[in-house]
Formats: structure tokens, sequence, C-alpha cells
């Protein structure tokens, strides 16, 4: 009867540890703005969801386009009507890993920048990409941060000729997550 | 004389259609809160539409304002200090709602609760309806 005892805590505390190598997040946020003489865009999605295992460095974010919002309703229409085809492709998506996960201590607080490698996936259209970004460590619990820029073109994204002067040929896509420790 | 009046009243339509088209380019993202509802349905019954069939879900529900009822899982406020509320759906999946200011009042988990917000579609990391814009009802 202890044994059976010993082995039930046993395995209790092996899934606990495994459990930690996985975080998550259901309200991560992305950013997204685009600068022209002409006009500044901004959205802002606050539902991002994400997961990142710390003992493999995969990592997996996942954004519905809809969740964007703008500061002006007439953007948001263009944005999910006429760019992101939001009907037809109603997710943008990242998976990738940590390509230095090596630099990473995650019993020790403290911010580690690192290298991410991955499929970034909007519109349909899947492209390999290379960022950077820090992943902060703070009692338990891991903030991502990266800043990175995508050109509509590169997903087959077209802006009409009409309002290309108001449209960044490159936006700047801010990345923020805060991770809590994998439940569920 | 009759000419000057054609002018003017020229200059009053040129005005405006310039007013109507200045309002609707700054016209600001819409609060579902200030919106009828498309459609008024329980949690269960908006998350099985999804995992039914996500295609035909997100042509009915996606971009709509709906007002849904379900019971509080889980409450989340993230360092902006937004709220997500998660209710209850089907065994296999949830409704995640964030609000665009505190729900106002008080709630916990095992609350009954209905809201009204912008449905954004379906993402199967979590399995969640994700709902934006909300607005809690009672």
């Amino acid at each position: 009867m202890k044994r059976f005892f010993f082995m039930v805590l046993a395995l209790c505390s092996l899934t606990a540890l495994q459990a930690q190598d996985r975080f998550m997040t259901r309200n991560g946020h992305i950013r997204f703005y685009s600068h022209t003489p002409m006009e500044d865009i901004d959205a802002n999605n606050n539902q991002v969801g994400s997961i990142i295992d710390m003992k493999t460095g995969e990592i997996v974010v996942s954004a519905l386009n809809k969740s964007f919002e703008f500061s002006r309703a007439l953007m948001q229409e263009h944005f999910n009507e006429n760019y992101m085809e939001s009907d037809q492709y109603p997710k943008s998506a990242f998976k990738g890993t940590i390509t230095n996960l090596q630099d990473v201590n995650i019993k020790k607080d403290g911010t580690y920048p690192v290298d991410v490698k991955g499929d970034l996936t909007i519109h349909g259209v899947t492209k390999a990409v290379l960022t950077k970004g820090t992943l902060e460590v703070k009692a338990g619990k891991i903030n991502a941060v990266s800043k990175f820029n995508v050109a509509p073109e590169d997903y087959n994204i077209t802006i009409p000729s009409l309002v290309r002067e108001k449209i960044a040929k490159t936006m700047e896509i801010t990345v923020d997550l805060s991770y809590e420790p994998y439940t569920k | 004389m009759k000419r000057k009046y054609f002018i003017l009243i020229f200059l009053f339509i040129v005005l405006c259609g310039a007013g109507v088209g200045f309002y609707l380019f700054n016209k600001p993202s819409p609060h579902a809160s200030s919106k009828k509802p498309d459609y008024t349905l329980s949690t269960a019954e908006l998350a099985k539409a999804f995992e039914t069939n996500e295609t035909q879900a997100n042509k009915t529900y996606s971009g709509k304002v709906i007002q849904v009822s379900g019971k509080v899982t889980d409450l989340i406020t993230d360092k902006q200090g937004l709220v997500t509320i998660q209710i209850e759906g089907t065994p296999g999946s949830s409704v995640s709602c964030i609000f665009e200011k505190d729900p106002g009042q008080l709630i916990s988990k095992g609350d009954s609760i209905t809201l009204k917000g912008f449905c954004a579609g379906f993402d199967d990391l979590f399995g969640e309806v994700k709902m934006h814009s909300c607005g809690l009802i009672k």
C-alpha cells in the first residue's frame, strides 16, 4: 500500500516536472503598424494564443485576423475584406523554434536574447522567417517580445495603386506574449 | 441671379458630400455594446457550431455581433488591464471573451453570465471561439 502511494506520488511529480517545460498564453498581444507620410495605421490583437516548450524550444503562435482591432471602422473593414480576406483565411500563424535555447536558463530570472526560426503563415502563404527576440524569465513566468517587419507583397496581398502611398511597404509587427505554466 | 443660386446649391452639395466622406473615413470602430445582436445563443451552441463545421460557422457568426450566455470557467487580466473571461462551451472547446473595458461588476468562476461582443472565429490551438470588444449584459 505504502509503495503504491509513493508510486502515485512519483508519477504525479513526474507529470508536474513535464508540465513545467511548457508555457502558454491565450491573451497575447500582436500589434501591427504601418507608417507613411500620408497615414499611420495601427491595429491590435489582444487574443493571441501561443504555446512555448522550453525543453525543445518549439513555439506556436496563432492569431485570428478578425481579432485585430483598428481605431477606424473603415480600416478594419478593408483589412478583413480586401487585404487579409479573413473569410477565406481566418488565421495567421507562426510555427518555429528557438535556435539558441542553450543560452536560456528558465530556472534563473533574467532577460535572454533569442534567435527564432520558423514558418510564418499569413493570407494562406507560408514563408520561412528568422527573427530576434527576448525572453524575460521572472518568477516562473516568461514574457516573450519580438519586433520584425513583414511585406504584404510577400504574402500575395495586393494593395491597389490608389492607396499604395498610404500603406507602408513593410509593416512593423510587435509581438508581446506573457506565458504562464501550461495548464489544461 | 438664377446662376448664383445654382452655384450656391452646388457648393452646398459638394460640402455635404465631403462632410459625409470625412465622417465615414474617420468613423471609429463600432462597439459591440451599442449594437443590436445578430444572433443570441448559448456558449455551448456557439462552440458546438464551430466544432461541427468551422467553415459554415465562420460564415454565419464571424464578424457579427452575438449575444451569448454561459458559465464562467476562468478570468484573466493581462498586463494592459484587459479582462478575458473564459466561458464553458462543449467538453472540447470553450468561448474566450475579451472586454473593451472592465466588466464593471464582480464576476467569479462558476457564475452564469450573458454578454455581447464581436465573434472573431475559432482558434484550434486551445479549441476556443474568440469574441472581442465584449460588454456584460448580466
